[in-house]
């Protein structure tokens, strides 16, 4: 948290303001925001689109996000492009050198690194 | 002086049945919202038959069952107001009764009564559990989202329709997909966005911090873009109503029903009226004494438009009015700010500019026009 020209850790209550907390989840699990339902449901609506006339218009979807994301003070970076990768959900995520990752699928996915798990919800950036 | 005739039409007619709430609301300004008391039948015929009496009707108004939460009077009693209601309006003028709720007490029994008398409903809900449970809560500060969502089932189960008003804060601000997202979910096909305000006994609001008055525009620009994409639009009343007064450029003279005087009649569980906003009811001020203008038992409207309180308030709110219309461009639209508002936030009804004009009105008339001028553009 700011406080003055430095940084502290948040109190109790300011945390259960930060993060969404509900009976029976992960308290070591921390979820600032995720991808609002009616834009997860405009992605598959794109891909049904794409898949039955082959015009869902990924671009337009990505541009759409970005919106939403600069709207939540994340603003995807200059220049930056948006893929769209599809697996299994119990394939192994390659993350590469990605500025962000936001599970679409209706399945939790596990991303790994040597240091750090990271469970990322349906819907979660 | 001000004659009987000079006044009114009345368009709306609030009636607290009893100043009880289940809920106790964070930022609520209802003074008294613990005390269980209500009005009894004798009160309510003695109401309706000075509402009829008084010269006031003359044209359709809308009766609106309001604060505390009228709900925990069972429907029963409303449905022997509505019979008190049609025995003493001998003209058949229309009379259209609303109900603003909580939702929390919606039980069959309420939707056999709102749909055979096809009352109005509106629901109060502030959004998503992290939103509406944040301030409005039980007694014991508990959340109440839960029962306000099984009440809205219950409407919609029985097909009684309804809109939503919606308060916003400044955590609010930050959400407005995850706020469309909660009113598609639950099938809200209209919301109005009321600002938390400073009125009676919450003397601050979270919006009136700086920085605020950028975010709420964000906030409603990017609210209003996903309620515009939405298919059917999801409708928002302030911004039906910027259009309204864009498309047919209202009459810089034409003033609002809060600022006009018995336009809005205010009535409490023991008779005792006032007009313009209505939260002014219950409530004094050292410089005006009571904002309660007279009671339906004892006085007629001719003397009370004679009593010095009235002739002090009605001159005050004039003025601001008159104000308004001078220094304030969005005055052709808006027909002058809220006295309840300026009163609470100025300490002075001949004042102008309130936290409501620059959210309520300005920000959102702003947006909306830049909408349309969007929308004509591609057009």
């Amino acid at each position: 948290m700011a406080e003055g020209s430095g940084w502290r850790a948040p109190h109790n209550d300011e945390l259960a303001n930060l993060t969404l907390t509900k009976p029976g989840s992960d308290p070591a699990c921390c979820c600032l925001f995720s991808v609002p339902v009616h834009m997860r449901n405009r992605f598959w609506a794109m891909l049904n689109e794409e898949a039955a006339k082959g015009t869902g218009d990924f671009d337009e979807f990505s541009e759409d996000l970005a919106n939403f994301l600069t709207f939540k003070e994340l603003p995807p970076p200059k220049d930056s492009v948006s893929e769209l990768l599809i697996q299994s959900p119990d394939g192994k995520v390659e993350t590469g050198d990605v500025w962000a990752l936001i599970n679409f699928g209706e399945e939790p996915v596990l991303l790994t690194w040597p240091q750090l798990q990271l469970r990322l919800g349906p819907g979660e950036p | 002086m001000t004659s009987a005739g000079q006044v009114g039409p009345l368009e709306l007619l609030v009636i607290q049945p009893t100043p009880f709430c289940n809920l106790d609301c964070s930022y609520c300004y209802l003074p008294d919202r613990s005390n269980k008391r209500k009005m009894t039948l004798e009160t309510l015929e003695k109401t309706f038959n000075w509402v009829f009496s008084s010269g006031l009707v003359r044209q359709p108004f809308t009766l609106l069952w309001h604060a505390g939460e009228p709900m925990v009077l069972p429907a029963s009693f409303y449905e022997q107001a509505t019979l008190a209601l049609e025995r003493c309006n001998v003209s058949a003028f229309e009379v259209t009764q609303s109900f603003q709720t909580n939702a929390t007490l919606v039980n069959d029994a309420w939707c056999e009564f709102i749909r055979r008398r096809s009352v109005q409903v509106g629901v109060s809900v502030d959004g998503p559990d992290f939103l509406n449970d944040r301030h409005r809560v039980t007694r014991k500060g508990g959340g109440t989202l839960e029962n306000v969502l099984r009440g809205m089932r219950m409407l919609r189960d029985h097909h009684i329709p309804f809109d939503v008003i919606t308060v916003l804060t400044s955590t609010s601000l930050d959400y407005p997909d995850e706020l469309f997202d909660f009113y598609i979910e639950h099938a809200v096909t209209s919301v109005a966005f009321n600002v938390e305000e400073i009125e009676g006994p919450h003397v601050t609001s979270s919006l009136s911090g700086s920085g605020i008055e950028p975010r709420f525009r964000r906030f409603y620009s990017r609210f209003m873009d996903l309620a515009l994409a939405s298919d059917p639009p999801l409708r928002v009343r302030e911004f039906d109503s910027a259009y309204n007064s864009i498309s047919h450029h209202q009459q810089p003279d034409t003033r609002t029903q809060e600022c006009r005087p018995f336009a809005i009649l205010n009535v409490d569980y023991e008779g005792n009226f006032s007009t313009y906003s209505p939260e002014l009811l219950g409530l004094t001020s050292p410089r005006h004494g009571s904002f309660a203008l007279g009671n339906v038992a004892r006085d007629t409207l001719e003397s009370v438009l004679a009593i010095p309180r009235f002739v002090v308030l009605d001159d005050e709110i004039r003025r601001g009015v008159d104000m308004c219309q001078e220094t304030c461009r969005y005055f052709p639209f808006c027909g002058g700010g809220p006295p309840g508002n300026k009163f609470f936030e100025n300490g002075d009804f001949a004042t102008t500019e309130t936290l409501s004009c620059r959210l309520h009105k300005k920000a959102t008339f702003d947006v909306a026009l830049d909408k349309l001028e969007k929308m004509k553009a591609v057009m």
